[in-house]
């Protein structure tokens, strides 16, 4: 074990050393006027043009020269090898001197003929049967040594070309593998898909600036970019690799695309993700399991596109959990179809934009049609309508109103609001109004329903309407 | 051997600005580094100079100009006063070893201390590898152990040291595959027990804290999965638990001392056998977050106090020895089986144990934004099920608000047309200080033996 230990550092340094002795011949020869000479130290002669001139009082050093193609782990012998004299330009760092040095040791990596022999190349341990993964011209950022099967060494980003085909032969050629992204920009022209099957499941990890982008020629009807569960789908949650996740990076819809999408699978997890540029920010769909997704989502960022009907969030499976999301520039925050979800620490913020102004009467943070749903220290940030609670008897839990956008003021500004009566329960509620009162409610909604307000926190001044009266319990609080 | 000192001077270091003598004097401005840089790196004003040179002495095609190198990214190691060549310049960045340049570090795993499991321990040989985990575990104190992706069949448990001085930590891929051997050698022995050797606690030592992260342990039906023994503060998160007997057992001495676990984003199948539990917590202090816990008998057990459990969703699923002779054991099934005292519940989510959330005859907890649901009630020929949302061995002392039911009540004309048994709450004894406020429920189709109404402080919203 110690021998391997040794072997690492040696490999590490190897690295490092050979690609310094490389470039210093390089360099050395440019000086020198003997661009061309090969660094294996074959026998082309230098550009007379570029010699001319040169000074060329070099000392010269004996070294040892392989005469074959060796493997690593071979062993040295005397017949591998010849003693060559050379410019102490041409002899690289470390070369091997005197072949006593040489022989009976072993080859740490693949030779080729004509290469010196170098100290950190060889070594008297036989080294195991790993294959050396080190190479010089390295893009991995050593997360191959975690067994990631890192895109780089496949594909070329920031190239500006369609990568969608290559990316997707990645995943369908490597089940139950992270397929990691290292920073740089992937062009898709359409929607890459992961298996919900845990035989062949995969999990996406983007460096934090990996941006996977949809073309310009993105057609806006293949839905989201990234579609997990999009393909050779499967629901069983006993076997191992039913549990995978999209974690890190940013995926930029460029202005017409659909950013991310669960769309099969259970126990997804989706976290640590910028989303911009997107029509439908996050997708969470009609669950494998009777509509469950069971789908843990967290750590988020959405900026949408701004387009009439763009949403961030969009729910439309069961018992999901949303924590820690961040969303923006969009009609609707979050839409929730269904039922039993949790959405916890997600703040909506409402950009007053060209495109947006015309629609802002039907701006909502948070529209849920479903039932059931909990809300939990949730904030909706300058919407015309904070909760639109459509029907269902759902929780909010400490959540918040507020308009802070004095171009708002002429506007409605509706902190909670049914279509029908009242059948949610909120407590601890805050608005914070910017509006002159006539354009202010706390609560919009028919009287008689079942619903609740607990202790709800706002100025009964700076609102209009007294709808939140029957269904109080406890006291409004403000204090100015 | 030849010296890298022998070299000097030929880097481009401080001799290295003296362009040999030419025959020609004909002069030429030319662009150079003034400083070593490594490939991938931007090329930048403040990196480069100009200077005059004798033409004949450069290399032919070298570029001349300052700006047709700035902006542009080195495709090999440069160093100061190196002409640039357009073979080593490239428009785009598509070189990323930057080991020589301190404001360009990346992450290199193996070499920022990880022990790479992979490089001694073969996995996916279809062997068992835990003589020789456990040996990388007892020879690298204070570690992490990364073990990439691939399976990992162990026929004992792994155990790991309380003591500071060797405790570790592991990080999987997120395949990495733990699996217990057909070979494994005692049913419901653990695949990690953390903690186990020695006896040391004490939280201000350093290596008191230490984590297992990601992957896949898998009981194959015959195995628990982690235990937590005698160590201080443990993290356990990321993790996929698959046919374990009990997924996660905080393990407390007799007096009820033990270690603290966090856990977060924990998934666990059971093995669906009477004596599966996803979790057990002796120990006080323990938080558990964001886990889905399925094919239990019992989800969670929790023996201590003061542990504070958020967001956890348990499912009944059928199948097993625990649906047998139906409905005799699915109505002892569990969901939150407390007999503890003072735990915190918070977003809790039972879906279809018989019983949501049971409470010992001291159990005084807290129950907040919490959730029983049913999606199958009885069908026709079935004796009727029972829905109960909380259980109280003895007086209720609680405090359950803003928490829902949702009964699969019988619903003529659909598959469960008879009537199961209902109930919000149900006690040993009557009595008790436990209140009841801004509950959602059908009170019309509970049983006659429930008593929620006995401590409601307002009227249940249906």
């Amino acid at each position: 074990m110690e021998g391997d230990k040794l072997m690492k550092k040696v490999y590490c340094k190897y690295r490092i050393v050979v690609l310094r002795a490389m470039v210093l011949m390089l360099c050395i020869s440019i000086l020198s006027g003997m661009f061309l000479t090969s660094c294996n130290g074959d026998d082309q002669a230098p550009d007379e043009s570029q010699a001319a001139g040169h000074d060329t009082e070099y000392k010269t050093v004996e070294v040892l020269r392989l005469k074959e193609d060796i493997a690593r782990g071979t062993k040295l012998t005397s017949a591998k090898f010849e003693a060559v004299t050379v410019s102490t330009s041409e002899a690289w760092i470390g070369s091997v001197t005197n072949k006593d040095d040489a022989i009976g040791k072993y080859a740490l990596r693949d030779m080729s003929a004509g290469e010196y022999l170098v100290d950190i190349y060889i070594s008297d341990e036989k080294p195991s049967e790993k294959p050396a993964k080190v190479v010089l011209d390295n893009h991995n950022f050593g997360f191959d040594d975690l067994g990631f099967i890192v895109v780089t060494e496949f594909l070329t980003p920031n190239t500006g070309e369609d990568l969608c085909g290559e990316i997707q032969k990645l995943i369908d050629k490597n089940p139950n593998k992270v397929i990691y992204f290292p920073d740089g920009e992937y062009i898709i022209s359409s929607p890459i898909k992961t298996p919900s099957a845990g035989s062949v499941s995969v999990s996406l990890k983007l460096s934090d600036n990996a941006v996977i982008k949809a073309s310009d020629d993105w057609d806006k009807t293949n839905g989201a970019m990234i579609r997990l569960g999009g393909k050779t789908q499967e629901n069983n949650i006993s076997i191992a690799g039913s549990n995978y996740y999209l974690e890190g990076g940013i995926i930029d819809g460029n202005g017409r695309a659909d950013g991310v999408a669960v769309d099969h699978g259970r126990e997804t997890s989706v976290r640590d993700v910028t989303i911009v540029n997107t029509t439908v920010g996050l997708h969470v769909k009609h669950g494998a399991n009777s509509g469950s997704s069971d789908a843990d989502i967290e750590n988020i960022r959405i900026y949408g596109n701004a387009v009439p009907s763009s949403i961030g969030l969009l729910i439309e499976g069961w018992d999901n959990t949303f924590s820690n999301m961040r969303i923006a520039n969009v009609q609707i925050g979050v839409k929730v179809t269904t039922a039993a979800n949790l959405i916890r620490d997600i703040q909506c913020t409402y950009i007053s934009s060209g495109r947006l102004n015309p629609i802002y009467a039907s701006s909502y943070g948070f529209y849920d049609v479903g039932s059931r749903n909990w809300y939990d220290n949730c904030s909706s940030v300058d919407f015309s309508v904070g909760f639109m609670m459509e029907s269902g008897s759902s929780k909010l839990i400490s959540c918040v109103a507020r308009w802070t956008d004095a171009q708002k003021d002429c506007e409605r500004q509706v902190a909670l609001r049914s279509s029908s009566t009242w059948r949610s329960i909120a407590r601890d509620f805050v608005a914070e109004f910017s509006a002159p009162k006539v354009n202010c409610e706390y609560l919009e909604a028919n009287t008689g329903g079942k619903g609740r307000i607990y202790d709800p926190i706002f100025n009964v001044a700076s609102v209009n309407g007294d709808a939140y009266k029957s269904y109080l319990h406890g006291n409004v609080m403000w204090n100015d | 051997m030849i010296g890298s000192a022998m070299l000097s001077g030929c880097n481009g270091g401080e001799d290295s600005t003296d362009i040999p003598a030419s025959n020609t004097e004909e002069k030429v401005e030319v662009v150079r580094l003034v400083e070593n840089i490594s490939a991938g790196i931007k090329v930048t004003s403040a990196k480069v100079e100009t200077v005059t040179v004798n033409k004949a002495d450069l290399p032919a095609g070298t570029i001349l100009k300052a700006e047709d190198v700035i902006g542009k990214f080195t495709l090999t190691d440069m160093y100061a006063g190196e002409y640039f060549l357009p073979t080593k310049l490239s428009t785009i960045k598509i070189s990323d070893d930057k080991d020589d340049d301190p404001a360009n570090d990346t992450i290199n795993f193996a070499d920022a201390g990880y022990v790479i499991v992979s490089d001694y321990v073969k996995p996916d040989l279809g062997v068992d590898v835990s003589d020789d985990i456990q040996k990388l575990i007892d020879e690298n104190p204070n570690r992490t152990l990364y073990f990439p992706d691939g399976d990992y069949l162990l026929a004992k448990p792994l155990t790991t040291s309380a003591d500071p001085g060797k405790t570790v930590s592991f990080k999987l891929g997120n395949f990495a595959h733990f699996k217990a051997a057909a070979t494994w050698e005692n049913r419901g022995e653990p695949l990690l027990k953390l903690g186990a050797d020695d006896m040391e606690d004490g939280i201000v030592n350093e290596g008191n804290h230490y984590s297992v992260e990601g992957g896949i342990f898998d009981g194959s039906n015959v195995a628990d999965a982690i235990w937590v023994m005698n160590a201080g503060d443990v993290s356990l998160r990321y993790i996929s638990i698959k046919n374990a007997i009990v997924g996660i057992h905080v393990q407390a001495d007799e007096e009820g001392n033990g270690p603290t676990a966090d856990v977060h984003t924990v998934n666990i199948v059971g093995t669906g056998t009477l004596d599966s539990i996803g979790v057990i917590l002796d120990s006080d202090n323990n938080t558990l977050t964001n886990m889905r816990i399925a094919h239990n008998q019992i989800a969670i057990k929790l023996t201590g106090s003061n542990n504070f459990l958020r967001n956890l969703h348990p499912l009944y699923t059928y199948g097993g020895e625990q649906t047998k002779d139906y409905p005799l054991y699915y109505n002892q099934s569990v969901a939150f089986y407390d007999v503890g005292t003072r735990n915190f519940y918070d977003n809790c989510y039972n879906d279809q144990f018989a019983i949501g959330f049971y409470m010992g005859k001291d159990t005084a907890s807290v129950y907040d934004c919490c959730f029983s649901f049913w999606y199958r009630g009885t069908r026709s020929g079935e004796s009727p099920i029972d829905h109960n949302v909380f259980v109280c061995e003895g007086q209720f002392n609680s405090v359950i608000r803003f928490t829902s039911a949702d009964f699969s009540h019988a619903r003529p004309n659909d598959r469960y047309p008879v009537a199961s048994i209902c109930n919000f709450l149900l006690v040993g004894e009557d009595g008790g200080k436990g209140t009841i406020e801004a509950v959602y429920y059908n009170p019309d189709v509970v049983s006659e033996n429930d008593v929620a109404a006995d401590y409601l402080r307002d009227d249940p919203i249906y």
